[in-house]
């Protein structure tokens, strides 16, 4: 399998503190991988490596097989970035900002006017693209950050907290413009909004203060958790009677009890069901809801961040 | 090696931002105040202290010169250093910078476009404030070449480009613009008051100022300049390289 990014032992120490304590990361080309931890975990610090902004202090990075070296770098034609804060000049338009980076890549001017119309098109700023920069909302200017990171036609593309400073609406619009990018080009991003990553991610990554948590694709995550929990609804009578009747049997772990509502942590999940079957329909208990409870990203990124 | 789109950017942010005004106002305003106070200036004094008697022999267009030579080194170049101090720490703190150099512009290229570009203004603005000089100089005093002309403005012009290379040094090394001017004013300062040791100004490229005012006074100091303005030159190429080093290798 090709990677994308590949890591080996990545160190980042700023004045002996470790921001990035061997990290190995390894990305399959053509995947949308989220980079997820707190703040101040390292994943700026991680993203400004891989591009080949700051030095690491050890180990070894490869980007398409090719090994990046500090202050060398030849990844730049296939590599697209959005820093975190993207700056623009805003006395450009988008327009004339994305030919600006066209010309960048010295890619020539037959090409690069089509291709500018089509990208600004993709994120939604063809009717702006004649607008001053400095006129956009942050959105905007995230979206312009995608195209600018695009316009190389790039293998991969670092985004880092692309959505994380944008109201619902532009969050929505950017994760969008992800999405569309599915097998098209890898896409690594950083983020801590997890809705997100659930929607986009192929693969994910946890890493908490440079130390990677848990890595793998979100269905295996959620399968791994061992959450085993059920959610009854019911009126507060059966609920109260629904209780004296199983409390005493084996499979419980513990019972919590609300005033229309149970959840159940019980040991065995098959034997919990059978049981609360017969429970229900021998005692012609009411029910209004009984469900599995399935665990969220949310859940499992609070446990694993929470335990490290 | 170097990009010419980058290098096309930065002229052109200078002509869509204040920067350019700013410059050629000030650049402008004091080549054409030169001759005409040096000119006037008597006639202006006395008519605000006619009450006391003093006379000044009548100006010629060596005081337009002294005028050009004192205000081009002070205040022109001031506020143009203080511009200049900007270029790339700004370009760090907004965060342009990544989108920038994640493209195919190297980090060296990067640097050398600014400095070409912080040269190019220089030397546009050198160019139109000796014109007006020249020009005005002309009108007012039907004179204007004197011996050690030539190579005084040339030890003014390689004093405006170490001073345009040392402040896209000073703006490689600090994270914010006002710790970047203040520090360049510093220099600046530092280097001024170091004139004062008259013996060492033929080493120090702001001692050009000095010299070509002596140079006005008849005494002929050619040979100082000569060493003034290789001073200059060598320590222009000397920061170009450790401009364009310190860049490579800084964490951004």
């Amino acid at each position: 399998m090709i990677l994308a990014v590949k890591t080996y032992d990545l160190v980042k120490d700023f004045n002996g503190i470790k921001a990035v304590d061997q990290l190995n990361l390894r990305v399959p080309e053509g995947a949308i991988y989220g980079f997820l931890g707190p703040n101040g975990s390292g994943k700026t610090t991680t993203l400004k490596m891989l591009t080949g902004m700051t030095q690491p202090t050890s180990g070894t990075i490869e980007i398409l097989g090719e090994p990046l070296l500090f202050g060398k770098q030849k990844i730049q034609d296939n590599i697209g970035f959005l820093p975190d804060v993207p700056g623009f000049y805003d006395w450009m338009t988008a327009y004339s900002f994305l030919i600006f980076c066209g010309e960048l890549f010295h890619i020539p001017t037959s090409i690069l006017k089509g291709r500018v119309t089509s990208l600004l098109k993709t994120v939604g700023l063809a009717k702006s693209s004649k607008k001053k920069i400095g006129t956009f909302s942050r959105g905007m200017k995230q979206r312009l950050g995608i195209a600018q990171a695009l316009i190389n036609e790039p293998k991969v593309i670092f985004l880092d907290e692309p959505v994380s400073a944008l109201d619902p609406q532009g969050r929505k619009e950017v994760i969008d413009i992800i999405q569309s990018l599915k097998g098209k080009v890898t896409v690594f991003f950083s983020t801590h909004i997890l809705s997100d990553v659930e929607r986009v991610c192929d693969r994910v990554v946890i890493i908490n203060e440079g130390v990677i948590l848990l890595e793998d694709t979100i269905e295996n995550i959620k399968a791994m958790s061992d959450t085993h929990e059920i959610e009854i609804e019911s009126d507060g009578v059966s609920i109260k009677l629904l209780n004296e009747l199983i409390k005493e049997e084996k499979y419980l772990i513990s019972i919590e009890l609300n005033h229309q509502a149970m959840t159940l942590n019980v040991d065995d999940l098959d034997v919990a069901r059978l049981n609360l079957n017969k429970v229900i329909h021998e005692n012609k208990i009411m029910i209004k809801k009984i469900m599995i409870k399935e665990p969220t990203l949310e859940d499992i990124y609070m446990k694993v961040v929470k335990q490290a | 090696m170097i990009n010419f789109s980058f290098l096309k950017k930065e002229l052109m942010e200078m002509i869509r931002t204040p920067k350019l005004i700013i410059i050629a106002t000030v650049f402008v305003f004091f080549s054409l105040i030169g001759p005409l106070s040096a000119k006037y200036m008597n006639e202006l004094i006395e008519m605000f202290a006619s009450d006391i008697e003093i006379s000044f022999p009548d100006p010629t267009h060596l005081q337009s010169w002294e005028q050009f030579f004192s205000n081009f080194t002070s205040i022109s170049m001031i506020v143009f250093l203080i511009l200049i101090t900007g270029t790339v720490v700004s370009e760090k703190a907004k965060g342009s910078v990544y989108l920038v150099l994640t493209k195919n512009v190297t980090r060296t290229s990067f640097i050398l476009c600014k400095i070409i570009a912080g040269f190019m203004l220089f030397t546009a603005m050198f160019l139109i404030s000796v014109l007006i000089t020249w020009y005005y100089t002309w009108i007012l005093f039907d004179n204007v070449v004197y011996d050690g002309l030539w190579i005084s403005l040339l030890s003014i012009y390689t004093l405006g480009l170490f001073f345009t290379i040392a402040a896209v040094l000073i703006s490689i090394l600090f994270k914010t613009t006002t710790h970047a001017a203040l520090v360049a004013f510093g220099a600046y300062a530092l280097l001024n008051i170091l004139t004062i040791l008259t013996d060492l100004n033929r080493f120090n490229p702001a001692g050009s100022a000095t010299l070509s005012m002596r140079m006005l006074t008849g005494d002929d100091v050619t040979g100082s300049i000569i060493t003034n303005v290789i001073t200059s030159i060598v320590l222009t190429v000397v920061l170009i390289i450790t401009s364009t080093h310190i860049f490579k290798k800084q964490e951004l």
